[in-house]
């Protein structure tokens, strides 16, 4: 497991991901980890098949102990089914997840770790002074989901939104920007089902001073980038699986056929 | 069993085939309350003749009746079986990976703090192999008390052939019912040797994994 370190002064911000020991057919996913003097944090800590990876290369930067609080964003498999085996290291860990999974994640082997349910408008989290802001992003792509932005380091780590599906080892970082918008197009339209909810979003990170957005799969945008990603996001159609509704005039032709 | 099956696998076969073995042992029993009932009707118009069948086939209910209830006991412990055979897998394959993470990380600054990790699990997989087997031999305890409640019936089945004998009128269907009684006293005694040989056969697999 790759570990980068995306943000080094008084507390870290890692990123785990480009597994070359990953088994085939199961999807690509980066990893963070939030250092803040003797309290860490793991956002989004991934899958069962990820474990031993993720949890030897973390062993490089914390002791076991100094891990005291994971974050999923939401419940799918790539993010948090490697909780149960979290669990047996961390007995004393918190798990801060969107209330509406508590019941869900369970599911994953989980008995013992805390769960603290993060309300519907979000809240924030104090690691060791270090304040962190859990911001909802609802349906993006989760109908319970958050993201964490970290104002010191202006980070925000953006779970599923901004993801690219990508070929093993790619950089860390987008390079071009134009280019990468082809390995994200197809699952954003696909896995986030609502125009209203992306723009609710939009609006709400646009507040934000965001130096790196950070997602769960593929390439991390900084800089520029980031305003890029938003722009483009804002204007892309989503949740399109659905076929498109029957034009009006043939809906009227139907009409006309049934009332005759 | 074909080596290539896993422990896990193993025991939750055998734990099917376990409760598979002992619904059968039930409908036997079952068809030995029915062959009872027959009997007593029998006996009871034979009359004076038969005076000896009575206490037989009453004693042939109460067989029935234990047989039934040791199934059911019996049947209990076999699903808890399926259970506990998912939480030993589970306590050994966490401790298995745990110790590759150990091997893994040995340059990791922090590895040293994987140690009490896997001293617990160590100590939760041998505790759950403990409980596990005991549970087990618990289950074979009470299909050797099944055995002999059969072997008794071997013995009445016996008795009830010469009772047949003493009563004219009715001896060949007297003699029907000890034959009855006999054939369904061997195919339980058939089952239940097989389940006592299939669990035995778990416990020293169990017992041979090393887990520690
Ligand atoms: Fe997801
Ligand atoms: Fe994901």
């Amino acid at each position: 497991m790759k570990s980068t370190s995306i943000y080094s002064e008084k507390h870290q911000w890692h990123v785990f991901g480009r597994d070359p020991k990953k088994v085939d057919g199961i999807v690509d996913t980066n990893q963070y980890m939030i250092q803040s003097g003797d309290r860490t944090l793991l956002l989004d800590p991934g899958g069962i098949e990820v474990f031993a990876s993720m949890l030897t290369a973390v062993l490089h930067h914390v002791r076991l102990e100094e891990i005291t609080d994971l974050f999923a964003s939401h419940q799918d498999p790539d993010i948090i089914s490697s909780l149960g085996l979290w669990e047996q290291a961390l007995p004393h860990a918190r798990l801060h997840t969107p209330w509406v999974w508590e019941g869900f994640i369970r599911h994953f082997g989980s008995k013992k770790i805390e769960y603290v349910p993060i309300p519907d408008e979000g809240e924030i989290l104090d690691l060791n002074g270090l304040k962190l802001r859990f911001i909802p992003a609802h349906y993006l792509h989760a109908s319970g989901n958050f993201h964490v932005y970290d104002a010191k380091a202006k980070i925000l780590m953006s779970g599923d939104v901004g993801a690219a599906l990508e070929e093993p080892g790619a950089p860390m970082f987008v390079e071009n920007f134009e280019r990468h918008v082809d390995k994200m197009k197809l699952f954003h339209q696909r896995w986030m089902p609502s125009n209203r909810a992306k723009q609710d979003w939009i609006c709400r990170v646009r507040e934000l001073e965001i130096d790196i957005l950070a997602p769960q799969h593929g390439r991390l945008f900084k800089g520029e980038d980031v305003q890029r990603f938003l722009d483009w996001f804002e204007a892309l159609e989503v949740g399109l699986a659905i076929p498109e509704p029957a034009s009006d005039t043939a809906e009227a032709e139907l009409e006309a056929v049934a009332s005759s | 069993m074909p080596e290539t099956l896993t422990t896990q696998a193993t025991i939750l076969i055998t734990a099917a085939s376990v409760t598979a073995e002992l619904n059968g042992v039930n409908e036997i029993a079952k068809d030995m309350t029915l062959g009872v009932m027959n009997a007593k009707t029998i006996s009871h118009r034979a009359g004076e003749s038969a005076k000896g069948f009575q206490p037989i086939t009453d004693y042939i209910e109460q067989v029935a009746r234990e047989v039934a209830q040791s199934v059911v006991r019996i049947s209990g412990g076999a699903s808890v079986l399926s259970r506990l055979a998912v939480s030993y897998h589970h306590s050994g394959k966490l401790l298995t990976l745990y110790r590759r993470v150990l091997k893994d990380a040995e340059d990791a600054t922090h590895v040293a703090s994987l140690i009490p990790v896997i001293t617990m699990l160590s100590q939760e997989a041998q505790k759950e192999q403990e409980h596990f087997v005991r549970d087990l031999e618990s289950l074979v305890r009470q299909l050797d008390a099944m055995k002999n409640t059969i072997r008794s019936s071997k013995v009445i089945s016996t008795i009830s052939r010469v009772e047949a004998a003493n009563s004219d009128a009715f001896r060949k269907n007297l003699e029907v019912v000890a034959d009855d009684l006999e054939s369904s006293t061997e195919k339980i005694r058939e089952r239940v040797q097989r389940c006592h040989h299939q669990l035995s056969d778990v416990i020293a697999l169990v017992q041979r994994e090393d887990v520690s």
